[in-house]
């Protein structure tokens, strides 16, 4: 079959039952399951502008002591604009009702401290690299480097174990030696060239480069001689582990066996577009430049050389002033103009400009990503889609600096183990979230205002939501799971975040309600 | 396309009359937070978490700012060392390209082509460090990633079949040996490759286990390729990538002398960034390096060398490289900000060209002629080679000789381009603060309230100057005020007088942000209290007196000293058992040794020239 690029190029995607044999599959039976996480960073989008409208929610149960809701998402459709709130709204054409089923809106997920600035909380390293937000004893690898280096996960050795994409930063962080849980942490490097990325993940740029095997073999010796050193500290010793613990790692996946037919590379390079000037400013630019990416990894998981991809991605933003941070993100609670000329920024609405620019993201980034992979025919009657966990996160909740009521969005069955087609919120309506976790009224109070009008509410753990996914990817919560509340990760609860009851933490070592399978 | 027409996206009524929220003015309560991109941000690719996680608010307690200066030595302490401690990525590729140079002087830039892609794909370093955007530098960054490892296996494999692969290549590196029709002599061909080649690439002598490990990578049967897979396995030896320390004979326990090899490879890669030279090398191999005498005399000759400057131009640059400076082309088009330009055309490069002018002022007073902390500190020269920054100085372009010596009134680094200029049409006197009390003093700022970045705040004058701004929004809640007033802001008045390129203004235009308007020429006040040590009351009203308190508490010196040790080491240094080559620094510093003198005496230093060996476990 063929999948439409971008730049104009056909890409000769093959069906995947031949590529993928059962015995590489995750959790037994079934096709391979693929985990892909999107994230945007500094800005809270209001509720009313991220999910789906409150009377969607048709059903409710009780969960964790409180009544959590739930509803089908429903596609409203008019003039060619399809959407299910201001932000998930697309092009009809692409965001049809059958992309739109295999999709789910999470709302009401927390983290219980104050978290912001932080590229932790998309995937489970919530203290991140800051020891004002937690001590550095509670830093974690994200869940896709749990994924990248888990024998249930990745039963044979993949090409690739993961693929980071990210022009500025990383939201990847993992193990200096990923076999060694001891060992540092630390940021993963993000791939900058997506046709350098192509050709790691099908075949070496150069076919003469293909290394011989006694090579590998030297080099490793070579390490395990010097390891044997009497005069080398312990220290030493380990970082010594750490490179060859590496070695092994790639000699193994240089026998992995890529076997993609005849894929065209892509035709153009993302570099080039975020060299460009005026990139900043550019969403058109700015959705080339992940699309370019994101094809490479739609490649990768349909010849099955990775299986796991981060995108550190932005909104899609055209905002031209010199500072988005202080301008706009910094001001998402304003969102029309405001009467008082003698504001310099009198005319900057941030929650306008952060919406329209996730509502970019949305459309050119997250779901031209989810479209591509539900264009692949797995060979059994689906899509590649239905094989994986597409996530996207935000870095705030409802409110810039504020990880309470977060939104996620899903898209993929993740192989049946996961439901869809829900909203999903998870909300206790009965116990007010607090912005900064000082209790309400706070010394500051946002809201209610005529700036803040929402309401925020404490729902359920991010912990409960990275073990929903490692689940779905095929672990079990003894495979991740360190504390007696479960979910993945410290339950770190501060005082001002006191109100998520034990009954909330404790449901974290199922997965999320409504969607677990 | 546009979002869904079904849903209204305008929220009406939600005017708060006379309170405003002067964005901009914000990000003076914001000094922690990166203000270029939405989300934390590494610009030049690194990785380093360190480097991208951010606080930006959130409960914390300030640290007592003020005993940053304070060094204690105690004989009895033991310095730690930095484990296994990797090549810089700059080192690394100076290695790289020296190792190529000595096997095929000229095809190097051919050969090196061949890698380049491969090259590409080895991580940078990310600027890291404690607060890695305030004097975060690259030698810190001691990460191994899957991309180190296979990037320099793949750049080792590739270079090896650039070279093995061209017989002419081939026969320059290894001899004619290596490609005449003669088999019997292969043995012996591979065997002399190995012992000239391979000593260069470890730093060190080889044993004869040595020699049969690497002639094994051949294996029985010699062909071009098997020279390819020799350099292959070298390029990527433990012994090349990372320092490997054993230290002098059989001797083990704190601190045992290094070897002469280690010591030059210490050396070399510290004040050239590569490789030991053939000099160095022969020095090493007659023990010389092992006698106090031999080794300063390596000391000064790599010192004074042209190749050092690099070195310390790196050094320069990562530490005073402010974080809060945007590219300064980026707000082009903005009205306000074309207006403010009045002129001044910047270019995408412009930043780099402030951010040399300091690797260039660093490297002009300390390789040059004596020139002590003070000179360097407080000079009033201009070390810009590019018609941009000289014509924000309005003096002549620097082109080598006598740098030209600025204008009145601009002294020292806090009144260089790099530090004043903001990317906007207002300067940032309160990142300017956070800036000098951080990266100058070494000062911990506390974090912000959690809550201060949301606060709205009434300015109830569009044409206020920036100061008076920033006073409006970080002065007037109490517990902002606590820490702006006492601990940033005033550091950041004082050189008011310069505006958000680093033009010398005596009042201040403010234009509107939507037409370009001039609205007001605001008058400037530099008069301030920088409260330095943090019980000093006196003010000051210009760079130099700024400069003069600022020096006065030794402050900038010791800072200088945590921040050299750190370039020299690799790893944040310890108070306390490190604190006898921080105090030998800072007293040098304020002594006013000269600036070259104190950055040889850390390679004189016990701690650069010895490491704890553990011996047998």
């Amino acid at each position: 079959m063929f999948l439409r690029g971008t730049g104009g190029a056909l890409l000769a995607i093959p069906f995947l039952d031949s590529l993928a044999p059962r015995d590489a599959r995750a959790g037994g039976g079934g096709l391979p399951r693929r985990f892909a996480a999107f994230s945007t960073g500094h800005a809270g989008i209001r509720g009313a502008n991220m999910f789906p409208a409150a009377e969607t929610l048709t059903a409710s149960q009780s969960f964790a002591g409180h009544q959590i809701r739930h509803g089908a998402l429903q596609l409203d459709v008019q003039g060619g604009v399809a959407g299910l709130s201001p932000v998930l709204s697309a092009d009809s054409g692409v965001f049809t009702s059958g992309l739109a089923a295999k999709m789910n809106v999470l709302r009401g997920l927390d983290a219980g401290f104050y978290l912001a600035h932080t590229t932790g909380v998309h995937l489970g390293n919530l203290a991140g690299h800051d020891t004002a937000l937690a001590p550095e004893s509670e830093r974690r690898p994200t869940i896709d480097q749990v994924l990248a280096y888990s024998p249930k996960f990745y039963a044979q050795v993949p090409a690739v174990r993961s693929i980071q994409v990210g022009p500025h930063y990383s939201i990847s962080l993992g193990h200096q030696n990923p076999f060694d849980p001891t060992s540092p942490l630390q940021a993963l490097p993000t791939s900058r060239r997506s046709i350098d990325l192509f050709n790691q993940i099908y075949t070496p740029p150069d076919k003469s480069e293909v290394p011989r095997g006694p090579v590998v073999d030297r080099v490793l010796a070579d390490y395990q001689r010097l390891r044997q050193s009497a005069r080398i500290s312990a220290q030493d010793r380990s970082r010594l582990d750490a490179h060859i613990a590496r070695l092994v790692d790639f000699e193994a996946r240089l026998q992995a066996v890529q076997s993609c037919g005849t894929v065209e590379p892509p035709s153009e390079e993302a570099e080039s577009l975020f060299h460009q000037p005026g990139f900043g400013t550019d969403p058109e630019s700015q959705a080339a430049y992940y699309q370019l990416f994101g094809e490479v990894v739609a490649i990768a998981f349909s010849c099955d050389t990775c299986r796991v991809a981060t995108f550190a991605a932005d909104a899609l933003m055209d905002y031209s002033g010199p500072d988005y941070h202080q301008d706009v993100a910094h001001r998402a609670d304003v969102d029309a103009p405001i009467e008082g000329p003698d504001d310099p920024l009198a005319q900057v609405f941030g929650q306008q400009i952060v919406r329209d620019g996730h509502q970019r993201f949305f459309e050119s980034v997250y779901l031209d990503f989810i479209a591509r992979l539900d264009a692949i025919d797995d060979g059994e009657g689906g899509t590649l889609l239905d094989s994986c966990l597409v996530a996207w996160t935000q870095e705030s909740g409802i409110y810039t600096h504020d990880a309470i009521d977060c939104g996620i969005v899903l898209a993929g069955g993740a192989g049946g183990t996961v439901a869809t087609g829900g909203f999903c919120d998870y909300r206790n309506t009965a116990v007010m979230g607090n912005q900064f976790g000082q209790p309400h009224p706070g010394p500051w109070p946002m809201y209610p205002s005529e700036n803040t009008p929402e309401y925020s509410w404490f729902g359920l753990m991010l912990q409960q939501y990275y073990g929903t996914v490692l689940q779905a990817m095929g672990l079990d919560p003894e495979d991740y799971e360190e504390t007696s509340y479960g979910g993945y990760g410290p339950m770190r609860i501060d005082p001002g975040y006191a109100a998520h009851p034990d009954s909330v933490l404790a449901a974290s070592h199922e997965m999320l309600p409504f969607i677990g399978v | 396309m546009s979002a869904h027409p079904k849903f209204t996206f305008a929220v009406p009524g939600v005017a708060v009359p006379g309170v405003v929220v002067a964005g901009a003015l914000l990000l003076a309560l914001a000094p922690a937070c990166y203000s270029g991109s939405q989300g934390a941000a590494d610009p030049e690719g690194g990785a380093s978490e360190g480097d991208t996680d951010d606080p930006g608010g959130g409960p914390s307690e300030p640290d007592e700012p003020f005993e940053t200066s304070q060094f204690a030595c105690d004989p009895t302490q033991l310095p730690a060392d930095l484990p296994l401690r990797r090549l810089s990525r700059v080192q690394y590729t100076h290695a790289v390209h020296d190792l190529v140079a000595l096997l095929v002087p000229d095809d190097v830039e051919l050969v090196i082509g061949a890698a380049s892609s491969r090259m590409g794909g080895i991580p940078v370093d990310a600027r890291s460090g404690p607060d890695a955007r305030y004097g975060g530098l690259r030698r810190l960054d001691q990460s191994i990633f899957q991309e180190t490892v296979e990037g320099s296996y793949y750049v080792g494999t590739t270079i090896g079949r650039a070279i093995a692969d061209n017989p002419s290549r081939l026969t320059v590196a290894a001899g004619g040996c290596a490609t005449d029709a003669d088999t019997g002599n292969d043995a012996e061909c591979v065997d002399a490759f190995v012992r000239r080649f391979a000593p260069r690439v470890l730093r060190r002598p080889l044993t004869e286990d040595d020699v049969a490990f690497y002639v094994d990578v051949a294996g029985d049967t010699i062909e071009g390729e098997d020279f390819a897979d020799i350099i292959g396995v070298l390029l990527s030896a433990p012994e090349f990538l990372y320092f490997v320390e054993q230290g002098y004979g059989d001797a083990v326990g704190p601190r045992t002398p290094l070897g002469a090899h280690e010591l030059a490879s210490r050396l070399s890669f510290h004040f050239w960034q590569t490789i030991p030279d053939d000099e160095l090398v022969a020095a090493a191999d007659a023990g010389e390096l092992l006698d106090d005498a031999g080794y300063a005399a390596q000391v000064e000759r790599l010192f004074h060398d042209p190749r050092s400057a690099e070195a310390i131009g790196e050094f320069y640059g990562e530490w005073l490289d402010p974080p809060h400076v945007a590219e300064l082309d980026a707000g082009v088009g903005m009205p306000d900000y074309d207006a403010f330009l009045d002129g001044f055309e910047p270019s995408p490069e412009t930043r780099r060209h402030m951010v040399d002018e300091l690797r260039e002022m660093g490297a002009h007073y300390t390789l040059g002629d004596a020139a002590d902390f003070v000179a360097w500190f407080r000079s009033n020269l201009s070390f810009a080679r590019t018609d941009d920054i000289a014509g924000i100085y309005g003096v002549p372009v620097w082109s080598g000789g006598a740098p030209p010596e600025l204008p009145a009134g601009r002294e020292g680094l806090v009144t260089r381009a790099l530090v004043l200029a903001s990317g906007s049409a207002m300067t940032h006197p309160v990142l300017k603060g956070v800036y000098t009390r951080k990266t100058l003093l070494c000062d911990p700022v506390p974090n912000p309230p959690a809550d201060a970045m949301a606060v709205a705040m009434g300015i109830e004058d569009s044409g206020l100057g920036a100061r008076a701004r920033a006073e409006a929004i970080s002065e007037a809640r109490a517990d902002c005020a606590t820490c702006h007033t006492r601990y940033i802001n005033g550091l950041g008045y004082i050189t008011e007088d310069y505006d958000a390129l680093g033009r010398h203004r005596t009042s201040e235009p403010v234009f509107d942000k939507l037409t370009g308007a001039l609205i007001a020429e605001a008058p400037i006040d530099t008069t301030a209290v920088p409260n330095i040590t943090g019980d000093d009351e006196r003010a000051a009203s210009s760079a130099a007196e700024l400069n003069a308190l600022m020096l006065e508490s030794e402050k900038p010196q010791a800072c200088f000293a945590r921040r050299y040790f750190r370039f020299t080491f690799g790893r944040v240094e310890d108070d306390t058992t490190d604190g006898c080559t921080l105090a030998l620094m800072h007293e040098a510093l304020t002594e006013g040794d000269d600036l070259g003198t104190v950055v040889r005496e850390i390679a004189l230093r016990p701690d650069f020239r010895t490491k704890t060996i553990e011996g047998a476990p």
